[in-house]
């Protein structure tokens, strides 16, 4: 019936010569070949059909209109009528969909002028990573990302383009429909860290577009000046029948990376004896066999052996006893949705049981997610989300705590056994100054857990005021609740001090915002095609935070009430700031080909001086070459692209603390004299908003009808006013306050590439690439002779940002043995006194210079094959903790890695790598030189998958409509160019702030990697 | 009909939303525990608790509280790290720093926010009827002589001994102005600048400090004279130190100030009960109060390294020098029998910061100050003012007195600075007493580097710190650095 109305329609449009009314045919393919069942809409239309067997469909729609189409597992797209027969439609290639923004404003990607990615639910569904963060590391061009622990729920340092900023956290913004959920800046008050994203559900987004340009991120405004992440939640779909998801994913998991090789009992015995038989005790003199005590090495180790009161039979591996056998990850994840003609749905929920390394530690969440979407008619739209998260960890004290187990298990001599002879924990035979730190005793008594509840919500609205012009409002929050609680007993450990301790911190952190904006939106004689907005945002953002904590417990409980009341401590604070703004954007498109965007906005932010108010803005425009008639046939996508604008950033807003900037405060406290009244705050009334000035110049080009696609942009971001902690000398009192001070480049390129190489019959191969470059320079600053070091890398003007300042290490004297160091940075001179050596910039930082992704996908019939590789190259990294322990013998109570022992100075060794060991060794050469400086350069198989598809062969048996199952690797591989290199060059520290912890590696939780057999149902 | 009415509630509702949108007083903001600078001293009891601020880091670990009392140790013949260590320190033991070395800034960085806080109660911006009661004079007396005792550390640690250059122009930063964080970067005075802005703190604080105090945390006259004996004898004003000094003296038998007695000794160093026989003791002129609640913890007490448990132990005597005292000695009982495994010859732990007590580890008030030590800066004086022999009869008094044997002969000052080393051996003395009589450090044995140090090395004067280099255009390295 329908293909019959269909010819005479078509005979009917002949006639008229004009573009009517059609019935528009296609087929609809996925990578798995023709999609059966896919439910095909016209948006804003009430037509609706589904494809059959073959993927066929048909429907009645227009030249113009834009064909909604969805899966049976709810993936949709979005494709443009151009014509009657839109041939073979793919809903798996990569093409970038039209991205909903702030304020109802849409990007549509045919009219695409600024650089943004779009990361698809299939890379954050059943991947075993706890926060979604995690999952953008290499799947964006110039993104990079790095760990500052694997403890589940840690804080991450992702960059877009380098790092934009002195201060506060480099992350860019994260948005979860229409939300501004902040930075995933630690907000943990006790536990080691905790990043507000991990309470975020990977498994419940529908996309994530990274918007990397002032044409995007201008949207967005203050904090967006980092880049902007669009998280958008799974929704239901109109008219479609109710559909039932369940989906598992168990995974075991192991140190990704780890060749630090720490001694064993006989390597340490041998290593001490060897650093006391080269040091004369009575005369301070140096030098191999020295100690006249003894008479030879055997006599010195076994003096060693006395002298460590060893047992001769223990040889104890610290670094086990603290582990479980092994670490697993457990996801399962339910899912309905379903709509009927005014209403859709979806409920969600997952739980995610991580079980870590570390004895004792575990990430719970649990969540629940809910989409409703309701329209009436076609003129107003209401929609409700609603995302639910509790997650239930428990992790380890602060990094530096001599308590942490991943610090303590390097402390404690392989010489000394977990337990006693009779069963019962060592607690005395440790070593000097270890009673009572056994970590696996610890780990069973002592804990610091946290219970953190979080609710996104968010409501909008879209009415059609009049024809074209749409009234939006969104209101939504974040409500965050943390309970924390770290636990010493009054046996062991810090506990003994103390007689037992109970520390309680309960967090709860507000943010809501509220967009208002009317858009005009409307295509004039078909080829002018206009939309003007106009809006106001309110932000609001509060902290409060109630602490206490008693000692001396009358009872070895975790609880408040049996401390001594005598000395209980007990405070509270809040912290609060907000942001007004108001923006317009205007774009216009001219038959498809030619696009122009304008934007303006001006934001008001609490935190800073006087003068609250910026006015910032960008200009754009877009030339889609391709769609002229002189275009070469060659090219099925061809636009050129650019923009530029200045975005004001305000880079401590998302660090809870730097709130009242402004203010010199001074504030009331207690010590041992009483009532004090002190400084508690330096404030700058001048300060104002730091100005991010962005350019991007992009070109895309596609052949062979998109099967090959290419994107090249090229950025210049320069940031001035950047706000800088300026240091006060201390013979002023020291300390710093905030000011406009300095400015910071960031240059690059990225490169985007998807392809489909192969596609004959039933095989496809899809290979897709990214690659990019980056710089970052410290430009202009207060001072040019100014040098701020922070954990040996500098902020000095015309150096890279954060480049490593920091002794030259000159290798060992080959007849002595003895450290030596560059005197300068000419490296003319040796010097074997550390005092007589100048430190000087190593020309690398920790930021990598180039990135690289690809990926590969085979398919074949129900079989397919993905391969994920990321690689960062031309950075740096530094082992913070050998760079303390591994003093050459300048302490002989830490347990070394082995190269101490093997490529140690000896006179039969002569060209080792490291220096003579010597007992009470007092050339400070652990000290930070590039002696512990490695290249970062690495390639990781970030993903590996192997799955299979039933379809519906169990539908007609149990009503299965779908089965799918898989075996997953993430993070299985690595290629590391620096032999040399013993730590994952994916590691930062946790003990600095912000940038600053980019590139160490010291006593945080090791990065993982997890092989994981998955299944997935529809129903 | 029914849109309309939609159309025109949502057109209200965006109508209101902007109008509350208007409202910028949501973007004026205080914080809730905070008061701004220019309000937050407004009478002589904020004035007070200013001063505590004050009190609290002239006495911080990175001052009086620790650093002051441990560097002179390890900078000395006294005591040395332990090759058992876990990383403390090692770097003063050595001797081995930079002007980049964080122990180099942190005494510094310490003493000058000492002088910072007491700045704001100096400078107090208030009603002359206010600033001129005795109250609020004997609070701005305090501050002042907090700032003039964090001045002298200064001038003792960073600028070569008056022995050696009385005229020196490295002196230090003198810093005598109203705090605010965007003040210019200072020069270095000269020596003598830098003396007398010791000296006119001092004394200024000397007119209104109060005469006793409820406990032995605060400053009073006697106090200030006895800071005024030290610095003049450190500027070799003999007759002012011994007058000071005397003044000191006087106060002994007042009730508030008196000597510890020899039955009452080893208590006043090693007993469990804080509170009964230790702290706020007449022989004590000024100590740090630490307790259950208000105390520098397992990191930086003194008791976290000198005792002996604990992580950080460390810090030992020289058997040597334990050998020194006769074994009636009433002091040799506050050295323990051993020390730590790994050091040759094996160190030995004293017991004037006992880690234990009944309230509790790190709890232990660190005393500064004691009356005793008038004594000997009275008998320095003498020795070098012409009165060697009644300093050296004095001193062999003293000697005997604590069970020694008082043998001294020769030259006073060598036994006065002899018998000094033996009393107050671990309180913080002995590098200052070396630098200003010009004596060499000689470390005889346990000694990493730096074994053997003239009187005339650059290692006496601490270099400036390289972040006050890098941040000052006006400042200068001190020659050698």
């Amino acid at each position: 019936m329908r293909t019959k109305f269909a010819f005479l329609s078509a005979l009917f449009l002949l006639f008229m010569g004009q573009a009517l009314f059609a019935q528009v045919t296609g087929k609809v393919v996925d990578d798995f070949g023709p999609v059966a069942d896919a439910e095909v809409t016209v948006r804003g239309g009430d037509e609706s059909t589904f494809t059959d067997g073959n993927g066929a469909f048909s429907i009645d729609a227009k030249v113009g209109d834009v064909l909604v189409i969805t899966d049976i597992m709810g993936t949709s797209k979005d494709f443009k009528v151009g014509k009657a027969n839109m041939g073979t439609l793919n809903l798996s290639a990569l093409v970038l969909e039209e991205v909903k923004l702030v304020g109802g404003i849409k990007v549509d990607p045919a009219q695409k002028i600024g650089a943004y990615d779009v990361v698809k639910k299939e890379d954050f569904e059943l991947t075993p990573v706890a926060s979604i963060d995690e999952v953008l590391n290499g799947r964006v061009a110039g993104l990079t990302f790095s760990q500052n622990s694997g403890d589940p729920g840690s804080t991450n340092i992702i960059t877009i383009r380098g790092v934009g900023s002195f201060i506060g956290t480099p992350n860019p913004l994260y948005v979860i429909d229409g939300v501004v959920v902040g930075k995933g800046q630690d907000t943990g008050q006790i536990i080691e860290s905790w990043n507000p994203l991990a309470s975020i559900d990977p498994n419940a987004i529908e996309s994530v577009t990274v918007l990397k340009d002032a044409s995007g991120t201008a949207l967005y405004g203050a904090r967006g000046a980092n880049g902007v992440i669009v998280v958008t939640t799974k929704k239901g779909k109109y008219n479609a029948k109710t559909r039932f998801n369940f989906s598992s994913d168990m995974a075991v998991q192991s140190i990704a990376y780890d060749k630090q090789d720490w001694m064993n009992a006989d390597e340490f015995l041998r290593w001490g004896g060897m650093a006391i038989y080269n040091k004369n005790p009575n005369t301070g003199e140096v030098g191999w066999g020295v100690n006249p005590n003894y008479a030879s090495m055997e006599d010195a180790i076994a003096g060693f052996k006395t002298l460590k009161n060893y047992d001769g039979v223990t040889d104890e591996n610290w670094q086990d006893a603290v582990q479980r056998s092994q670490a697993s990850v457990k996801t399962y994840n339910f899912a309905v949705s379903g709509g009927g003609e005014n209403t859709s749905f979806r409920f969600g929920g997952s739980y995610y049981q991580n079980k870590p390394l570390l004895l004792e530690s575990n990430f719970d969440r649990y969540s629940v997610n809910t989409a409703i979407d309701h329209k009436i008619k076609d003129r107003l739209t209401l929609g409700i989300n609603l995302n639910f998260t509790d997650v239930e960890h428990t992790g380890v004290s602060d990094g530096g705590a001599f308590r942490n187990p991943w610090l303590t298990n390097w402390y404690i001599l392989p010489i000394y056994p977990v337990y006693n002879e009779d069963g019962t924990f060592n607690q005395t035979n440790l070593g000097p100054g270890n009673d009572y730190f056994n970590p696996v005793a610890l780990q069973q008594v002592d804990f610091a857990k946290a219970s953190v509840k979080t609710w996104v919500a968010s409501t909008n609205a879209e009415l059609e005021l009049w024809k074209n012009l749409y009234a939006t409002t969104l209101i939504g929050g974040q409500f965050q609740s943390m309970d924390e609680k770290e636990y010493w007993g009054p046996e062991l450990g810090d506990g003994r001090n103390y007689n037992g301790m109970v520390d309680a911190a309960n967090t709860r952190i507000f943010d809501w915002n509220w967009t208002n904006s009317l858009s005009y939106r409307n295509v004039f004689a078909e080829k002018h095609d206009l939309a003007v907005y106009g809006g106001m945002e309110y932000q609001e953002h509060t902290f409060k935070v109630l602490r206490a904590n008693v000692i001396d417990l009358s009872e070895p409980k975790p609880y408040l009430n049996y401390g001594n009341a005598d000395n209980y401590n007990a405070g509270e604070d809040e912290l609060m700031w907000t942001q007004y703004s108001y923006f317009g954007r205007a774009n216009y498109t001219y038959d498809g080909k030619y696009s122009v965007v304008g934007q303006l906005r001006r934001d008001a932010n609490s935190t800073l001086g006087k003068t609250k108010q910026g006015v910032f803005w960008s200009v754009g425009g877009s030339w889609n070459i391709a769609r002229e008639s002189f275009a070469p046939e060659v090219f099925s996508t061809f636009m050129l692209r650019g923009n530029y604008g200045e975005i004001g950033n305000i880079p401590y807003a998302d660090s809870w603390g730097p709130q009242y900037n402004s203010l010199t405060t001074f504030s009331t406290g207690e010590n041992g004299y009483g009532v004090t009244l002190g400084l508690s705050r330096l404030g700058n009334e001048f300060l104002k908003w730091e100005t991010s000035k962005q350019m991007n110049l992009g070109l895309d080009l596609g052949f062979f009808n998109d099967r090959l696609k290419a994107s090249v942009d090229v950025y210049n971001k320069r940031t001035v006013d950047a706000i800088y902690p300026k240091p006060i000398v201390m013979s002023n009192g020291g300390a710093s306050t905030m000011f406009n001070v300095g400015e910071i480049k960031n240059e690059g390129y990225e490169i985007v590439v998807t392809s489909t190489p192969v596609k004959a019959g039933d095989f496809r191969w899809n290979l897709d690439a990214n690659f990019s470059y980056n710089k970052n320079t410290v430009g202009k600053m207060y001072d040019s002779e100014v040098r701020d070091i922070t954990a040996s890398r500098a902020i000095q003007e015309g150096h890279l940002f954060g480049e490593y300042f920091m002794y030259g290490w000159a290798g060992v004297n080959p007849e002595t043995g003895a450290a030596q160091w560059w005197t300068d940075e000419t490296k003319t001179e040796t010097t074997e006194v550390l005092t007589e050596a100048e430190r000087f910039y190593q020309k690398t930082s920790p930021f990598p210079t180039y990135l690289g992704g690809l990926r590969s996908t085979f398919t074949y019939k129900n079989w397919s094959l993905s391969a994920y590789f990321t690689g960062q190259f031309d950075f740096s990294v530094m082992n913070r903790w050998q760079n303390y322990v591994n003093g050459d013998g300048s302490s002989i109570n830490y347990n070394q890695t082995s190269e101490m022992l093997y490529d140690a100075w000896s006179p039969d060794n002569p060209n080792a790598s490291e220096p003579i060991q010597v007992n009470g060794n007092s050339s400070s050469s652990q000290l930070p030189s590039s002696r512990w400086l490695r290249k970062g350069d690495h390639i990781r198989l970030k993903d590996i998958k192997l799955a299979y598809s039933f379809g519906d062969k169990f539908k007609d048996a149990v009503g299965i409509d779908n089965l799918t199952i898989y075996v997953r690797g993430v993070n299985t591989w690595v290629w590391i160019k620096d032999k040399k290199l013993q730590f994952d060059p994916e590691s930062n520290s946790n003990a600095y702030s912000g940038w600053a912890g980019k590139g160490l590696y010291d006593y945080t939780s090791p990065i993982m990697k997890s092989f994981s057999f998955g299944i997935s149902i529809d129903f | 009909m029914k849109f309309n009415r939609i159309s025109k509630i949502a057109l209200m509702a965006a109508g209101l939303s902007f109008m509350f949108s208007c409202n910028d007083d949501r973007l004026d903001l205080l914080p809730i525990l905070d008061t701004p600078a220019d309000q937050a001293i407004n009478d002589v009891e904020d004035m007070q608790r200013a001063l505590n601020v004050a009190y609290g880091s002239i006495g911080s670990t990175g001052a009086m509280g620790l650093n002051g009392l441990v560097y002179p140790e390890l900078m000395s013949d006294n005591a040395f790290v332990s090759l058992t260590n876990d990383g403390y320190f090692v770097g003063v033991n050595a001797m081995n720093w930079t002007d980049a070395s964080g122990d180099v800034s942190a005494m510094w960085g310490a003493f000058y926010v000492a002088v910072r806080n007491a700045n704001i109660v100096i400078y107090a911006d208030l009603p002359a009827e206010i600033l001129n009661t005795p109250e609020a004079q004997a609070v701005i007396a305090q501050a002042k002589a907090i700032r003039g005792m964090a001045y002298f550390y200064l001038y003792q640690y960073y600028s070569p001994s008056p022995d050696l250059d009385a005229n020196s122009p490295y002196g230090i930063v003198i810093n005598n102005m109203p705090y605010e964080p965007g003040n210019p970067p200072l020069a270095r005075s000269t020596a003598p600048e830098t003396v007398t802005a010791i000296l006119s703190d001092l004394n200024d604080a000397l007119a209104y400090a109060p005469d006793t105090a409820p406990n032995k945390y605060t400053f009073t006259k006697t106090t200030v004279n006895f800071l005024l004996a030290k610095v003049y004898l450190y500027i070799k004003d003999n007759q002012k130190a011994m007058q000071h000094a005397n003044a000191v003296l006087a106060q002994a038998g007042s009730g508030f100030y008196n000597f510890v007695s020899n039955d009452d000794y080893l208590d006043y160093f090693t007993s469990a009960d804080n509170t009964g026989k230790q702290e706020n003791r007449p022989e004590t002129i000024w100590e740090v109060p630490q307790d259950v609640n208000f105390n520098f913890s397992v990191n930086a007490h003194m008791g976290a390294f000198f005792a002996r448990t604990g992580q950080h132990r460390s810090i030992l005597y020289r058997p040597v020098f334990k050998d020194t005292f006769a074994a009636s000695d009433i002091r040799k009982p506050l050295f323990e029998n051993s020390g730590l495994a790994g050091d040759d010859p094996a160190g030995v732990f004293i017991k004037k910061y006992q880690r234990t007590n009944d309230e509790g580890p790190f709890t232990q008030n660190i005393k500064v100050f004691r009356m005793t030590e008038a004594k000997f800066l009275l008998w320095e004086a003498m020795a070098k003012a012409g009165q060697g022999a009644d300093a050296l009869a004095a001193v062999n008094d003293f000697a005997v007195s604590r069970g020694g044997l008082g043998n001294y002969s020769g030259d006073a000052l060598t036994a006065v600075l002899t018998e000094k080393q033996k009393e107050f051996f671990a309180e913080g003395t002995r590098f200052l007493d070396l630098k200003s009589n010009s004596l060499p450090i000689v470390k005889v044995s346990n000694c990493p580097s730096n074994c053997n140090i003239p009187a005339s090395d650059k290692l006496f004067v601490m270099p400036i710190p390289f972040g006050e280099l890098n941040l000052n255009p006006n400042m200068v390295q001190t020659p050698g650095w």
